[in-house]
């Protein structure tokens, strides 16, 4: 195997190119005010945290940290962003070269350290951070987070600092797509301010991203965030000089600021999108989301091993009809496994997601038929409830189940209801792709030890396709993950039912409105008129 | 009326005490995993940082420890630290201006409108008797979630006239609708109340005593009708303004108002005792303090009760 | 089995011993009594029977759904249109009164008797007996009550009609029992029980005779809103998630999932709004009429 280059210039030329083309000149309001500024409103979940360790992923994130590489929206690659090349012979031990140019909002060079201190600090178990998870690929990941007792060690032993410019990680096991998993915020560099007081960074972070935090940041109480332009940046700079962010609890509250002229821009799902469809005709973005809706089957559960139960309650759900319906037509009948949202995903490899009730109804009675009360479970969600309705109603119609109820309970009871197998009835879920690919839905939702993997699907055949994609050569991983996907849904633990789609409303004073990988508009690239 | 006081205020105490207990207690009894509702959506946590936030938060201790230390911080003035990393008296300091505006101007909206509709409605009977009858009905038959959206598209988007979410406006526009919808839930009671109230004084002895001798009905509605009907109406405001800081819960979380209410309401799920125990017993506090205040209104407004 | 609740709930309502055939044909001769009368009748009657009402139009089947007809607007045989899941709205409506009325009418009978006994005590006897009622009191009022309800349902895992019940009588007898020692405590002091008092009555004859018939009116007023009020504190637990949920039909269900789609389909939220406020209207109008007749001031 020859070495591979990372190259990431091709790709970030494109990006650059698309910017220019979506900003064409021109001068508006903002400039006659002396400063282009606008508001955006997001949940205040992406405002809860903005330390790396501790970051939710949101769009705020990615304008506040720039990290190693980001997704190509387009192409689905991963392509350089602070590194200059990545570097690996087995997927195992990477090379990673930092880019000149690169500082901190006060000024502080982007260095290696930077990386490695960052990583660190999110791995060792005893600091608690949330992000700390994504970390267990990394070699002395275990030593950080002992099943029992005190870490031996502070550091990674898998991330070494070879130079001021050069990194170097080892991970315990193959992981082709490593690039992919390092554009995400978790593995942001952080200046040394974050390690003498991390609740204060966490609140005003000190970001290498295109905009930097104007004010006291997310005090206690504060219901907004500025943002400023970072003028050092030295990669295409954000459009606006100013961002005002916009905390709110309720999405429906950020709809109706925006209908009022609050604000100028929102990403805007479930029940307001038909709405705002019609209100804001010409200046609403669709967003499908890189995520799923499924039905889990609890494969424990005896009346559901068999196969052809499982393949007669798919063959029994009217997606297309509930997506015209329930959803307005904002979201996708799932066909495959992940939508093309997903870099890798809009294969129609779903061959039980066909709507056949003759066939379903052929297929129980194969496997014996249907008995007793049927529950059907998810989490508390207005749009949930309503579609998990449909659906008990579509396997009441299509296969004579009676006695169908629905049970809903809050997230935190339904995982370790699920992890503890109490759960004695398919489950509603929603997951999103970890990193933009198909191999991170993937892992997520079939591999064993994944938390993620709540239908208890265990298959050694599974896990040694997902292995050899793991292992693939770059061009050849794509490939080897719909084999292993597609022996996954053969098995059919959880079949998918929907992709979802949201949208971003704007007024009229922005344009160059897109979304970032997870839904939110990318705030660096919205320009005031 | 001075050891009055002084005997409420140190009965009070004790009341504080039993209600930090009982929050506490049913924060600890709810089903779930607060690590697993920290994690958030996101859903994974890795078991060492599960096992660093339990210590930390001292989860891992039977329920008597938790509540030993949080009494022993509270000797100290110190209510305890959310799950989010923030002081809990840092997040009460910042939030309750918020809810104090919110409740207050609720509260006056529905005395004053609830007073007024209900005095109309029971002197003039007839025509206004059946509209103030209809159309507090009506209040109380659409659900107040709705009364809420409806406000903010009429008068937020349509009209323009008011800020639809948000404080940022500041008192009072930021808080008239919000008001408006909060005081909407209670006010069909003071209403219907005062009515009842108002023509059961209209009926009284005293009343045909004193028309009897001549004065006039304006004089006699105000000296001898309304002001005795008052008593069990402001016993009613009393405690309405519990129900009231209860609905903030909800109209914060529509309205986007970052008060005590809407942290309470984010805490719950979240396992977050502290924060829940604080801002509960805050609320308490000034239900106590507030309907202190009404019983020794009602020895003004009726002179046949002592306080003692 | 509804309607027994619901008849039983009304004779309650008065929890002094009925007057005679005057107090009776009082009641009939007042048109407000007729209507209310009338609603409650059909409300129970419905709540106990649904089938007998929701085929009037030829749809009788709640869970005869078509999601193709998804939020339809009325047509000719569904007068009340489609709800979202495309089933016919006017017999999911009728069959929303039951678990709707049972709810209301547990819960404000519980609310009634606790707060009839405690408010009583505690402005008849005043002293410690006041003090320990009113810090308890204290304590269930001061506390925010639908945070309360939503940490005990979520507690208690098991939601039906019961248990939100329960549940709101926990936290709605406050302001009753608040109203009912304040009227006491007002009739406690007039001169014609202390005239009682004086000619050596006993403690129970008074209350029952003199006190409770004279202070009822207030809290009989209020319990006819109440019902108004619990109904929608029902939907607002299903709004917070933690109250009835499907397959349950009640109106709460009803309303709140058409507070999702009210910008689009008005019609899923008016009917079920209407059937609420005609059966508040006519349990306020039964609370005043009983007032009107009982109250020995108004006879």
């Amino acid at each position: 195997m020859t070495p591979r280059t990372r190259r990431g210039w091709a790709g970030a030329l494109t990006a650059v190119t698309l910017t220019l083309t979506a900003c064409s000149p021109a001068q508006g309001g903002g400039a006659a005010r002396g400063i282009s500024s606008y508001s955006v409103g997001v949940t205040t979940y992406f405002l809860s945290h903005l330390l790396p360790g501790k970051a939710v992923g949101s769009n705020v994130d990615t304008a506040l940290f720039t990290p190693l590489t980001r997704v190509d929206p387009v192409s689905g690659e991963a392509v350089n962003a602070v590194a200059a090349a990545i570097d690996t012979t087995d997927n195992i031990t990477w090379t990673i070269g930092l880019r000149p140019g690169w500082t901190f909002h006060n000024g502080e060079p982007v260095t290696a350290q930077s990386f490695a201190d960052s990583w660190n600090a999110t791995a060792y178990g005893p600091n608690a951070y949330t992000n700390n998870f994504m970390f267990a690929p990394f070699k002395g990941y275990e030593e950080l987070n002992p099943a029992k007792g005190k870490p031996t060690g502070k550091t990674l032993s898998g991330v070494e600092v070879v130079d001021a410019k050069t990194l170097r990680v080892t991970l315990t096991r193959p992981l082709a797509l490593l690039p992919h998993m390092l554009a995400q915020s978790a593995f942001a560099p952080v200046p040394k301010a974050a390690l003498t007081d991390a609740g204060a960074f966490d609140r005003r972070p000190i970001g290498n991203g295109p905009y930097q935090v104007d004010g006291p940041g997310m005090v206690t109480g504060a219901t907004k965030l500025t943002l400023k332009r970072y003028e050092n940046y030295p990669e295409e700079k954000g459009q606006a000089e100013r961002i005002e962010l916009k905390s709110y609890q309720d999405e429906g509250a950020a709809y109706r600021d925006l209908s009022a002229g609050a604000i100028d821009v929102t990403l805007i799902t479930g029940n307001n999108l038909p709405a705002a469809a019609a209100q804001f005709k010409g200046r609403l973005v669709e967003v499908p989301f890189p995520a799923l809706l499924y039905l889990g089957f609890p494969t424990w559960d005896k009346r559901f091993s068999d196969v052809r139960v499982r393949q007669a309650f798919s063959h029994a759900i009217d997606r297309e009809t509930i997506v015209k319906t329930l959803l307005r037509g904002f979201g996708s009948p799932a066909k495959g496994l992940a939508g093309v949202a997903v870099p890798g995903g809009g294969e129609p490899d779903c061959a039980a997601c066909s709507y056949d009730p003759a066939k379903a109804r052929a297929l129980l009675a194969e496997a014996g038929g249907w008995s007793g009360p049927l529950k059907l479970w998810t989490f508390q969600d207005g749009l949930n409830n309503v579609l998990l309705e449909a659906v008990g109603n579509q396997l009441r119609t299509n296969l004579g189940v009676q006695g169908i109820s629905i049970q809903t309970q809050p997230v935190d009871q339904l995982y370790p209801n699920l992890k503890a197998r109490k759960i004695d009835g398919p489950v509603l879920l929603y997951m999103g792709a970890g990193y933009p690919h198909l191999y991170a839905l993937a892992d997520q939702l079939f591999t064993k030890t994944s938390a993620a993997n709540v239908t208890g699907y265990d298959s050694k055949d599974f896990a040694a396709l997902l292995g050899k994609a793991a292992k693939a050569p770059e061009e050849e991983v794509l490939a080897r993950t719909r084999e292993a996907t597609g022996k996954a849904l053969a098995d059919l633990p959880l079949t998918p039912l929907f992709q979802p789609t949201g949208a971003l409303a704007h007024s009229e004073r922005v344009s160059g409105v897109r979304p970032e990988f997870l839904g939110g508009v990318r705030l660096a690239a919205v320009k005031v008129l | 009326m001075g050891p009055y006081v002084l005997r409420r205020v140190l009965m009070a105490i004790p009341v504080l005490l039993g209600t930090t207990f009982v929050i506490y207690l049913a924060v600890y009894a709810l089903p779930g995993d607060p690590i697993q509702a920290l994690a958030g959506p996101n859903q994974v946590i890795s078991p060492s940082v599960a096992q660093a936030l339990r210590e930390r938060f001292h989860l891992d201790q039977p329920l008597v420890v938790q509540y030993g230390l949080y009494l022993r911080g509270l000797l100290g003035g110190d209510l305890g630290t959310s799950f989010t990393g923030r002081p809990v008296t840092e997040i009460i300091a910042a939030s309750w201006p918020v809810t104090a505006q919110l409740g207050g101007t609720a509260w006056i909206i529905m005395a004053v409108a609830g007073v007024a509709l209900g005095v109309v409605a029971a002197v003039r009977r007839g025509a206004a008797d059946a509209a103030v009858l209809f159309g507090t009905t009506l209040a109380l038959g659409v659900p107040f979630f709705v009364v809420a959206y409806v406000t903010q598209i009429v008068f937020g988007v349509q009209l323009g006239w008011l800020p639809v979410s948000g404080v940022e406006a500041g008192w009072p526009l930021a808080y008239i609708l919000p008001g408006l919808v909060l005081a909407l839930s209670g006010l069909p009671q003071v209403a219907r109340l005062t009515r009842t109230s108002v023509l059961d004084g209209l009926a009284a002895d005293h009343v045909e005593t004193a028309v009897a001798k001549g004065l006039t009905g304006t004089a006699v509605l105000f000296r001898h009708v309304v002001r005795n009907s008052l008593i069990p109406v402001v016993s009613l405001l009393g405690v309405s303004l519990g129900y009231l800081l209860g609905g903030t819960v909800l109209v914060e979380g529509i309205f986007n108002l970052p008060g005590l209410g809407y942290q309470i309401y984010t805490a719950i799920p979240q396992h977050d005792g502290p924060v829940v125990v604080g801002i509960g017993t805050m609320l308490v506090l000034v239900f106590l303090s507030v309907n202190l205040l009404v019983d020794l209104l009602y020895g003004v407004l009726d002179p046949r009760i002592r306080l003692g | 089995m509804a309607s027994s609740t619901l008849v039983s709930a009304s004779a309650e309502i008065p929890p002094t011993p009925l007057p005679g055939g005057g107090a009776w044909s009082r009641l009939r001769r007042r048109p407000g009594f007729l209507i209310a009368a009338f609603v409650a009748a059909l409300m129970s009657a419905m709540a106990a029977v649904p089938q007998a009402f929701a085929g009037w139009f030829g749809a009788g089947d709640p869970r005869a759904c078509d999601l193709v007809r998804s939020a339809q607007p009325p047509t000719a045989g569904h007068p009340f249109g489609f709800d979202v899941q495309g089933c016919d709205l006017y017999s999911t409506v009728v069959y929303g009164t039951r678990s709707s009325v049972v709810v209301a009418v547990l819960a404000t009978a519980g609310m009634l008797v606790i707060a009839v006994v405690l408010g009583s005590l505690a402005g008849y006897h005043r002293g410690w007996a006041d003090a320990v009622i009113g810090r308890v009191m204290d304590v269930f009022f001061g506390f925010p009550a639908l945070v309360g309800m939503i940490v005990i349902l979520q507690t208690l895992s098991v939601r039906n009609e019961v248990t939100v019940a329960a549940v709101l009588v926990l936290f709605g007898w406050p302001p009753l029992a608040r109203v009912m020692r304040g009227s006491v405590l007002a009739v406690a002091g007039s001169e014609y029980v202390a005239a009682a008092r004086g000619v050596g009555a006993r403690t129970g004859r008074v209350l029952l005779r003199h006190v409770l018939p004279n202070s009822f009116g207030p809290v009989a007023v209020l319990t006819g809103l109440n019902i108004g009020l619990v109904i929608s504190s029902e939907s607002a637990l299903t709004f917070l998630g933690v109250g009835l949920r499907t397959p349950a039909i009640s109106w709460g269900v009803q309303l709140n999932t058409a507070q999702q789609y009210f910008t689009t389909a008005p019609h899923l939220l008016i009917f079920p709004s209407l059937f609420l406020s005609v059966t508040v209207l006519g349990f306020v109008l039964l609370g005043d009429a009983l007032r009107d007749a009982f109250d020995p001031r108004t006879r």
